[in-house]
């Protein structure tokens, strides 16, 4: 058994691959086709247990760590990382936001409905000019009296349009990298007025995942909406998205996983008369069925160890940014090799590969775009000289 | 208050066998999983208990590697396993010995009204349990059920046979062997899960049970089969001339 597992997490494993097997898989396909947020199998993985992180039973949650969540996230990919997605910025940012920095209250009000999925969560950060420089973020929140007044533009925000309750980082002052000073987390739930939803967009991959645009227009919410102290919310995000670098990883790995056994099967299966094992025994394409196996096995390792890392209460801060741009990088590449030894199968949508291959690409932008996240990790690198731990 | 056992079988998953070129059997990345047919059998327990007003309680018997299954099968509602691990390779076992080992263990367990398995397990299919362990027990033994109704004592089900339903009654307790048509057994949430270690598992020792385990047969061979097909090709004359020449192969063969 390797490190990361026990004989909870084995179970815990063994059921999300029975539930993708029984009720993912017979409509993944759909879900693309369609670009239809799949709101019944979400509400399913709710009364599953699998739309939480680390929230304990008191607010309803079944307490699982982020190893057992990736276990999760890793086997719905395999099938619709489509799904992974809705639940990854669902569970492991909105929800996580309010788990992490919320009052009791908060904590009591919010937490049952999201982590039970009859609730949906959404958490939007990135603006129009782009999420690499927070200082030019221009969504604001105002106090006037007893409440705030949010004005503004997200953009790039997942299940938006479905989700009731929304996560939204505002500007309250000037922003302090240092300090981590200048922005706050506020609750707006959907049908506040001045809130609206603008354009969903129509995406190549993981298709059904609400991302678009959201508008603000003096949409005011009481002061018990904030999250976490006044201007404090760069304390707060960085775990959170460390939390989805490293599931969106095993996200990625789903991906790979079911890219190689498809390319694997098909090489197997064209045989010749004496039903010897044809495609594969040409030695380009064993060779390069084992090298996408070997990374495969990379990400695993990568993956896991930093979720380990991260249940122990440690985060290694440039890794753990690393986890996600890599594994995207390989999946994509792994999918991109799938479809190559398809053949001219390979290209058709029925068989399947040029959907994981979408989804992979995509995932090397969404929450965070490759180099982006790289130059992030190597200014991390450049500036500690040696990794950076945070203890949590 | 009559407890329900349930008897699952922990078996390779099918899904990962290979079937070689020379028609062996590859065994060696096969994972194994509770028998999905034993899945159904196991809500089928946990829903009479509700009506029995009893426990709903696992039995199984097998390789070392049976402990696995026990979590399992805990999640999905049992109040409890009881499991007995075999001194020797299971697999070397007949379905005589099974029973034996299995009805030993129900006697063991107080105040059983009800035994439910499977009509048959994922790997051999070989449809003994049930029959078996109600003959040990001297219990009436119904099969093929795919819906039961227990009021008071009595258990009515209805078997589904080749070409007709029968509603057959007994009094409990009573064996049961049902069918995958008797419901859909639910996949258990993370909750069941991780409360599944919290509930009790008890072991009996093959040599407490007191019985003779020698095997009355014993597998020689696994081997896969393959299709072999019989590549013939109508390709002269007219189209009507060759499908009157399919139809003619067919019938042949026995296929029409």
């Amino acid at each position: 058994m390797p490190h990361y597992m026990n004989e909870d997490r084995e179970l815990i494993r063994n059921i999300a691959r029975e539930f993708t097997e029984k009720e993912v898989k017979p409509v993944a396909g759909e879900i693309d086709k369609d670009d239809k947020f799949p709101v019944e199998l979400f509400r399913r993985c709710g009364e599953l247990g699998f739309t939480s992180v680390n929230v304990s039973e008191e607010y309803g949650g079944s307490g699982i760590d982020l190893t057992s969540f990736s276990l999760v996230i890793e086997e719905i990919s395999k099938e619709s990382a489509t799904l992974a997605m809705c639940i990854i910025g669902h569970a492991a940012l909105a929800a996580t936001v309010i788990n992490d920095a919320g009052t009791e209250e908060q904590k009591k009000r919010w937490l049952p409905p999201l982590v039970s999925g009859k609730s949906i969560g959404a958490y939007c950060m990135t603006e129009p000019t782009g999420n690499a420089d927070p200082s030019m973020y221009s969504c604001t929140a105002v106090k006037d009296g007893k409440e705030w007044v949010i004005n503004g533009t997200k953009v790039f925000c997942t299940n938006i349009g479905v989700a009731d309750y929304y996560i939204v980082l505002t500007v309250t002052g000037e922003f302090n990298r240092v300090k981590k000073a200048g922005r706050t987390f506020f609750m707006v739930e959907k049908n506040t007025p001045g809130f609206s939803i603008g354009k969903i967009e129509d995406k190549f991959g993981l298709r059904g995942s609400n991302t678009g645009t959201i508008y603000f227009k003096n949409v005011r919410v009481p002061e018990e909406n904030m999250i976490g102290p006044f201007n404090s919310a760069d304390s707060v995000a960085p775990q959170t998205l460390y939390y989805e670098m490293t599931v969106a990883g095993a996200s990625a790995l789903g991906i790979a996983e079911r890219a190689y056994e498809k390319a694997l099967n098909f090489s197997l299966a064209r045989t010749i008369k004496t039903g010897t094992p044809y495609y594969y025994n040409f030695q380009l394409v064993r060779g390069k069925l084992t090298e996408m196996k070997m990374d495969i096995e990379a990400m695993r390792s990568f993956i896991y160890d930093q979720t380990t890392s991260i249940d122990n209460g440690e985060i290694n801060i440039p890794v753990a940014i690393l986890v996600k741009p890599y594994c995207y990088r390989k999946a994509e590449m792994i999918c991109s090799l799938a479809i190559d030894l398809h053949g001219g199968i390979g290209v058709v949508k029925e068989a399947g590969v040029e959907r994981l291959w979408r989804d992979a690409k995509i995932g090397m932008i969404a929450g965070g775009q490759y180099d982006y996240l790289i130059d992030v990790a190597g200014k991390v690198l450049g500036a500690a000289g040696v990794s950076k731990k945070l203890k949590i | 208050m009559p407890n329900t056992v349930v008897c699952y079988k922990w078996v390779i998953d099918e899904a990962d066998i290979k079937i070689n070129t020379d028609l062996s059997v590859d065994f060696s990345r096969a994972k194994e999983k509770i028998s999905d047919y034993d899945k159904n059998a196991i809500e089928a327990a946990v829903q009479a208990s509700k009506i029995l007003g009893g426990k709903a309680l696992g039995l199984t018997y097998g390789t070392k590697s049976i402990k696995t299954s026990l979590k399992d099968a805990l999640s999905r509602g049992l109040d409890a396993v009881f499991y007995i691990m075999a001194t020797e390779e299971a697999d070397k076992t007949d379905g005589a010995s099974t029973a034996k080992v299995l009805a030993s263990a129900i006697q063991k367990i107080e105040d059983v009204g009800l035994v439910i398995c499977a009509d048959g397990a994922s790997d051999t299919y070989a449809r003994q349990t049930a029959s078996r362990i109600g003959t040990i027990l001297n219990l009436p033994v119904i099969t093929s059920v795919i819906k039961t109704e227990i009021t008071g004592n009595t258990l009515t089900a209805i078997r589904k046979l080749d070409d007709c339903f029968q509603t057959v009654q007994a009094e409990l307790p009573v064996v049961v062997a049902i069918l995958p048509e008797m419901n859909t057994s639910p996949i258990p949430g993370l909750k069941s899960v991780l409360a599944a270690g919290k509930k009790p598992v008890t072991e009996f020792k093959i040599a407490e049970l007191g019985i003779d385990l020698s095997s009355q047969s014993k597998v020689l061979e696994v081997k896969g089969y393959a299709m072999n097909r019989k590549k013939i090709i109508f390709k002269n004359g007219e189209a009507a001339g060759r499908i009157k020449e399919l139809l003619s192969a067919l019938k042949k063969e026995g296929v029409l």
